[in-house]
Order: structure tokens, then sequence, then C-alpha cells
């Protein structure tokens, strides 16, 4: 049973990895946690840092161990698996449907096809163990760990919600849209007016829940990735970009010296507005279900594992705070109008 | 349809919550999601808890309105693997009759993100760029 020989197999290097007690490289901000880095340096050289930001005070910790390419050597054959997003592995034949190892095992593990890349975190004692890979593709340089993310959110009791984030005196809106939709514009307008900055692309958010208090917003990843040929802003903060083939988009890396206006501290997260290219050329009022229905299957689809849990939890995100929708709005009316919604 | 049959989410393929009166199903599996609006949210709720198709009927207020629907609507669901049916359920107890009116069923589809959702990136993904990049037919 390749997924019984799997799970030893992770078992064996998580034991190693963190018995080793190699000491702690890297402490970077990641959502509503800090996550720890250690590993052999060949491997640590692979983090890029200038797309995480250091380590908030006051947050709780996940531990993150790199394995070494010898590491890989001895993985079991799991080419007979079902694949899912990132590579995610799923068991397929088990009661005819999609069934999640993490039903099997306490691993959620993802391996790249040509095993070029191998995430595995393990929800019981809350360890991940991590090869970066020789080449870490672009979206990988912008959003390390992204599924990790997405796991240690759901453990938290929170979600992470493909949506771009931008805050004001504490205050987030959640920018939610299909791609081309202008989430892009809307931030770097806003940007470009001294807002703070949660993300362009995933925010992690708690759902309010009674007598836990206000509905939250944490970014993670000071990254911005832009297409070119956009509109121009004058914005002061942006480094020279790396280019993203994959995605045919500029990264911008904010991390370090350049990374003013990223917000790592928690904002109430106090309005969603949805943009779709034929939306209303002013941001108008939207209804719960129909900015659920926008944000919930996109999201879902970004992020393996968790996805019964994810869709619910988007519904209570959808329903906490006003929700607004517009197209495609005039550059110079943006700032304006999103500080309306947090009003 | 089998009045001694009821229907039954196919999970955990087939996922769905419901917001404001909407309701979103997605298949995991084909990557397909699904929009009901509420009176067929409505139905989609009765149809998921009744203990039986005979039960449900005899709850709604204008049964051979929706007699007449029924058998295509599961086929409908069916056809995309969002339910499945089973043996009614023990110590369900029976709706009440006339609880509720059938007022139509459309059930809208969206495939736009089958690529992502439904992709094995072993089998279906491009060998060079790996997942989500889809292999060219």
């Amino acid at each position: 049973m390749p997924l019984a020989q799997l799970a030893g197999w992770l078992n064996r290097q998580r034991d190693r990895a963190f018995e080793a007690r190699a000491p702690v490289a890297h402490r970077v901000h990641f959502g509503g946690r800090n996550l720890s880095i250690s590993g052999p340096a060949q491997a640590l050289d692979r983090v890029n840092l200038h797309g995480l930001w250091p380590a908030s005070e006051r947050q709780p910790e996940i531990r993150l161990a790199l394995l070494s390419r010898d590491d890989l050597d001895t993985l079991p054959d799991v080419s007979g698996l079902r694949r899912g997003a990132y590579g995610a592995l799923l068991e397929s034949d088990l009661g005819g449907g999609v069934r999640p190892i993490d039903e099997l095992s306490p691993w959620l593990v993802c391996i790249e096809q040509d095993r070029s890349r191998l995430l595995a975190y393990d929800t019981e004692k809350k360890l991940t163990i991590l090869w970066p890979g020789s080449v870490a593709p672009p979206r990988e340089l912008a959003e390390f760990c992204r599924p990790l993310f997405h796991w240690s959110a759901i453990g938290d009791h929170r979600v992470v919600v493909h949506a771009a984030g931008i805050a004001l005196n504490g205050r987030a809106v959640l920018i939610a849209g299909a791609g081309n939709a202008g989430k892009t514009t809307v931030v770097r307008a806003c940007l470009a007016a001294g807002f703070d900055y949660l993300g362009d692309n995933v925010v992690e958010v708690s759902p309010a829940r009674p007598r836990e208090g206000l509905p939250m917003a944490w970014g993670a990843y000071p990254t911005l990735k832009v297409r070119p040929g956009g509109p121009v802003f004058d914005n002061p903060v942006l480094p020279q970009p790396s280019w993203d083939d994959e995605a045919r988009k500029n990264i911008y890396f904010l991390g370090g010296p350049a990374g003013a206006g990223f917000q790592a501290r928690p904002m109430i997260h106090a309005a969603t507005l949805v943009l779709s290219e034929k939306g209303p050329q002013a941001i108008e009022p939207f209804s719960k279900g129909e900015a659920f229905f926008s944000i919930a299957p996109n999201t879902v689809a970004q992020f393996p594992f968790y996805h019964g849990e994810t869709l619910a939890r988007l519904r209570r995100v959808s329903e906490q705070a006003p929700t607004f929708t517009a197209g495609r709005l005039r550059l110079s009316r943006i700032p304006d109008c999103v500080m309306e919604l947090l009003a | 349809m089998s009045p001694d049959k009821r229907m039954k989410i196919n999970g955990p393929s087939t996922i769905f919550d419901q917001s404001d009166g909407q309701t979103v199903i997605i298949n995991l599996v084909t990557g397909h999601y699904f929009r009901l609006d509420e009176p067929s949210s409505r139905l989609w709720e009765r149809l998921k808890d009744s203990p039986s198709c005979a039960s449900l009927l005899a709850s709604c207020r204008n049964a051979d309105e929706l007699a007449a629907k029924l058998p295509a609507i599961i086929d409908e669901l069916n056809s995309h693997g969002l339910i499945v049916l089973a043996d009614i359920a023990d110590g369900k107890a029976d709706e009440k009759p006339g609880d509720w009116r059938f007022e139509g069923f459309a059930l809208e589809k969206f495939t736009d993100l089958e690529d992502i959702l439904g992709l094995d990136p072993i089998h279906e993904v491009d060998p060079e760029l790996g997942w989500p990049h889809a292999r060219n037919s």
C-alpha cells in the first residue's frame, strides 16, 4: 500500500529533521502566525526571503524543516495515487469518490510529478517538511508554501480567501473578483494613496463567531503581481520587479526596505468588494448570496484539502461584513470610493 | 424514481453551502460548480433531508406539480454527480403534510474552474509545465 509506505517515510523524515535540532535560520510572518524555518544550508539558500516578512511579535509559531535533495532518493513510488492542486496526493478509489489522504493519515502532502518539490504537513504535530526544489516556480517565489498557509489557517479556525486586501486605520477591505477584474488596479491606486497592504491574491480571515470578537484579516505575502501595460501609478515603494513567465506578470517583492505599506498586524475585516468586468461603474451594495457565489468556488479551487470547511467558512466571511460590487472604476476615484466602504 | 428511495448528497466529492437563499454546490471530481436560486435551494434542502421521495411529495402543498418534475430534477442532479439514490433512512421522522410549496427548480452550471478543480496533475497536466497547466490534446 503506497500510502502506508509514504506515511512511514514522512514520519522518518520528520523525526530526523526536527530531532537534529538545527537552529532556526529564519523566523517569518505567515498570516496569523509565525513560521520558523530550519534546515541544511543548501536548502535554506532556496528560500526567497524577499517574498516574506519578518516575524511579528506575539504570534503563535509553526515549524518547518527543509530537507536536502538526497533525502528524496528514498521517497516511495507514489505515481499510482491521484493528485489535486499543487500535486496534492489524493486517494480516489475509496468510496467511489475523491478522498483526501488526511482521512487515512495525519499527513497532507504535495509532490510535483517529477519529484522536484515536496511539501508535507503533519496535522497532528503541526510540523512541516519541505524540499523546496532546485528551481522554485514563480508562484512559489511570490507565495511561499501557499498550501501550508491554507492548511494552517484551517487549523486555526480561519480561512484563506482568494482576494486582495488593503486597509486604512486598522480596517480592511477584501477585494475579490475573477482574473482581469481589476483587483491589482484597485490595490495599486490605494497603495499610492497611502493605504496599508495585506496582499494582492490571498488574505487570511477569521470568520466571526459569537463572543469571539470582531472578524479579522491578516496578510501573509509582501508581494505584488502586476500585468505589464497596466495603469501607471506614482508609487515610490515598488522596487525593480522579477518576471513571472507563468502568470505573465511582473512580481514586486516588497520584503526588506522596499516594504513600506505591507501590514503584518491583523486588521478588522470591515467590507468585501467584488469586482467584475461587467459590474457597475460605481461601488454598489451586493447581496451576501451573490458575494458568496463570487468568492467561494474560486477560492475552494485554489487550495488542496479541506474543501468543505473552506466553503462553510467563506459563507461566514461573506456574511460578516458589508458586501459591495463594482466594475471598472475611474482611477482617480478609487481611493475615495474604497475609503467610503471603510467609513 | 422509486418512492422507497431517498436522495443523498454524493459526498465527499460534492460539497455545498447556502447564503442569503442562494446555494453553491461544487463537484470536486468534475470541477463543475452550480448555483441554485432561492426556490431551487428550498427543494435542494428538502431533497437531501427527506427520508424518502414519497415523504417529500407528501410534504409538498402542490405535490402534483412536483411529482411531474421530480424525476427530471433527480436525473439532472444525478447526471452531474451531485446526488445518489439510497435506501430509506431509518429513524427519520416523516415531514409534515403540506409544509412547503414547490416553486420550480433551475440548476445553473459553471465549468470555468474545471481545469483547476478537476484536474488530475498526473494524467491531465502538461508534462513540462505541471499543474495547473492542462495537457494540450
